[in-house]
């Protein structure tokens, strides 16, 4: 059975465990052949998904629950990641100018957002924090950027965006090679506390619910795959996980490696949903999108189907 | 009572015929009436998805064959690809910051001599392998590590001291018929003898496959080139019509049965009232026989009046003439008698 899927990327930390499956062969010990597909932003891998690309998608949850305001058919169908690890990072010529959030007040802000109609995870993260720093929608100026490492960096390298919202381990490269510095990281336990729902859940299997009804076997079958990959993830070691990705660059190794031991929770360890971050979850989503009536009678398990990756407290 | 019942029976087998090829011809016109108007809609839907393909196509291409214009002129009057040093890193930020809206997710720029200087993937898709004959400005291409299909389009572009050529692709996927599907159609792009692209996704590739062994038109299917004109170089659209039939064997069956009830209904009704009334003539007429074959001498009794009356106002013609002559026949006898009686 052949398998695709769209994830942004490649290489954003995130999305790892999917870039992973062909490589340790979880899809093979399925039956099953699983082609990635690459996408500049998380709105991107939907879009792909949603115009029969491919079968299934990894976004982030609050992307997904934005764009299921008002398409019906998507689904969440298993948990990729457990923890968030954005972080707001400032390049590096702004550093002493840019303090705190407010400073970025007429600054151009990165996003990987491609529509007026949908959000992307990472620009309700920024638009939050925004908010949270005093600093109003209307203060800043959005750039769209791609979702890897190259645009990122040379974004902010180029000085033609300040700030953006990046994923783990480039927010450490950034700051390792002099790009960017964080101001608010989330993987930080004493900056989550400010941010209402900011536990939230990272990064979903999503699939259109009319294709999930007309073939169950396949869906069942990802599902299968995602498990067993997060179960092997959850097995073995930093180093291993590096070594099966083919990093061979050294510098990029270690920051994978270091990255995956500081924070053992990005990744979920069985791809079950939580209960408890399912509400976070929507707590974050309705807090983010402050003034959307649409957005604040969502509830989210109207998207979510856990027969195959089950559902825990 | 014996030939009565014989009587009865034979034409309640004949009503109960007639009732039969009733249904049975009610079925076929309706049938054949399903049959008509289903190929009337298929043939119109046929039509419109034909014009409507058509013109899509046709208005995809001057689209394209406009944004890859535009695109130029805008990446020209930067005026970045003058300068070497720097122009990949301006021409990628430039690209990244338009986000979604440019057609084109993958471009190459060349030199005179035909060496790449710059270039622009927004996800490491593909790396397509375009030939171009002289003078020819779109072409299409495939990469052979993905099996991706693109539409390329080339064009000069000024380097600031020359002009290099600027090669632009659109992926011809899934993603772009599933975008221009028409309602109630599957459409197919066909490249070389094969589909590589359906509306229904990769999934449906292997079942067009096996339901077709190259594009043709039929009563519900619809073929065309992409754009210009057949050729192998040419890829083929197929469009299946997939609408269920407009009327179903159901609505045709429901129709019928109602018809064929009503008719039933008033023909019954109409028959038992006529056959009630034959019936009550034609008893009348045995007991008058009955009466008077076995009566006394002396006038007839009161009640052979009474069903006289009865037959004669009956529905049957001749049946009411014949108890007109039995009514006389049954005052003939008391004359005879007198007249035998007479000295």
């Amino acid at each position: 059975m052949r398998i695709s899927i769209s994830i942004p990327g490649p290489g954003a930390a995130a999305y790892l465990p999917v870039e992973l499956i062909p490589k340790i062969g979880t899809d093979k010990a399925e039956g099953a052949e699983v082609r990635v597909v690459f996408a500049p932003s998380g709105p991107a891998a939907l879009e792909e998904m949603l115009t029969n690309n491919v079968d299934f998608s990894v976004t982030g949850m609050p992307s997904a629950m934005s764009i299921r305001l008002t398409d019906k058919r998507l689904v969440a169908l298993a948990a990729i990641n457990d923890l968030p690890l954005y972080a707001l990072v400032v390049r590096e010529g702004l550093r002493g100018t840019v303090n705190e959030i407010s400073d970025l007040r007429g600054k151009a802000i990165g996003l990987h957002s491609n529509s007026l109609a949908t959000k992307s995870t990472s620009q309700q993260v920024l638009e939050l924090m925004l908010r949270r720093g005093g600093v109003s929608p209307g203060a800043y100026r959005i750039v769209p950027i791609g979702r890897r490492w190259e645009t990122e960096s040379l974004m902010l390298r180029n000085g033609e965006v300040d700030a953006l919202v990046a994923d783990e381990p480039y927010v450490g490269r950034m700051s390792q090679e002099k790009i960017a510095f964080p101001l608010v990281h989330l993987g930080n336990p004493d900056t989550a506390r400010i941010y209402s729902g900011s536990g939230f859940l990272r990064g979903v299997l999503v699939g259109r619910a009319d294709r999930v009804e007309k073939n169950p076997a396949k869906a069942e079958k990802m599902v299968r795959i995602i498990k067993q990959t997060l179960h092997w993830i959850a097995t073995h070691s930093a180093e291993e996980f590096a070594d099966k990705l083919g990093v061979t660059d050294r510098g990029e190794r270690q920051r994978l490696i270091e990255t995956l031991r500081n924070f053992p929770r990005q990744f979920s360890r069985d791809g079950s949903f939580s209960q408890r971050q399912l509400r976070e979850t929507e707590i974050f989503f309705i807090d983010s999108q402050a003034g959307n009536p649409a957005a604040a009678a969502f509830r989210v398990d109207s998207m979510i189907i856990d027969r195959w990756a089950g559902r825990r407290e | 009572m014996s030939t009565s019942r014989t009587f009865n029976a034979r034409l309640a087998f004949r009503i109960a015929g007639v009732f039969v090829a009733t249904f049975v011809s009610l079925m076929l016109m309706g049938a054949w009436l399903r049959s008509q108007a289903n190929d009337h809609v298929a043939a119109i839907h046929s039509a419109n998805a034909r014009n409507y393909y058509a013109s899509t196509i046709t208005e995809l291409d001057r689209r394209w064959g406009r944004e890859a214009f535009n695109l130029k002129t805008r990446l020209e009057a930067q005026r970045f690809l003058q300068v070497e040093q720097y122009r990949q890193d301006r021409l990628l930020a430039y690209l990244i910051s338009q986000g979604s809206s440019i057609e084109f997710p993958l471009l190459r720029i060349e030199n005179s001599k035909g060496e790449l200087i710059a270039s622009f993937d927004d996800a490491n898709r593909s790396n397509p392998n375009a030939t171009f004959l002289p003078g020819q400005v779109a072409t299409w291409a495939t990469d052979s590590a993905t099996g991706n299909f693109y539409a390329a389009f080339r064009q000069f572009i000024w380097l600031g001291n020359e002009n290099g050529t600027l090669t632009l692709f659109k992926p011809m996927d899934h993603a772009l018929l599933t975008r221009l599907a028409y309602p109630g159609t599957r459409a197919s792009l066909w490249w070389k003898g094969k589909p590589i692209a359906s509306s229904d996704g990769e999934d449906s590739l292997k079942e067009i496959a096996a339901q077709f062994t190259k594009p043709s038109n039929g009563p519900l299917t619809v073929t065309m080139p992409w754009s210009g004109s057949e050729s192998e170089f040419t890829p083929q659209l197929l469009v299946e019509l997939r609408d269920e039939p407009a009327l179903g064997f159901d609505r045709v069956w429901i129709a019928a049965g109602v018809a064929f009830l009503a008719i039933c209904l008033t023909t019954g009704l109409g028959l038992a009232g006529l056959w009630l009334a034959y019936a009550r003539q034609l008893r009348s007429l045995v007991l008058v026989g009955n009466t008077l074959s076995s009566r006394d001498q002396g006038t007839a009794p009161p009640a052979v009046d009474e069903h006289l009356q009865i037959a004669r106002s009956g529905p049957v013609d001749e049946l009411s003439a014949l108890a007109g002559t039995l009514a006389q026949l049954s005052q003939t006898p008391k004359n005879s008698e007198n007249q035998d009686w007479m000295p």
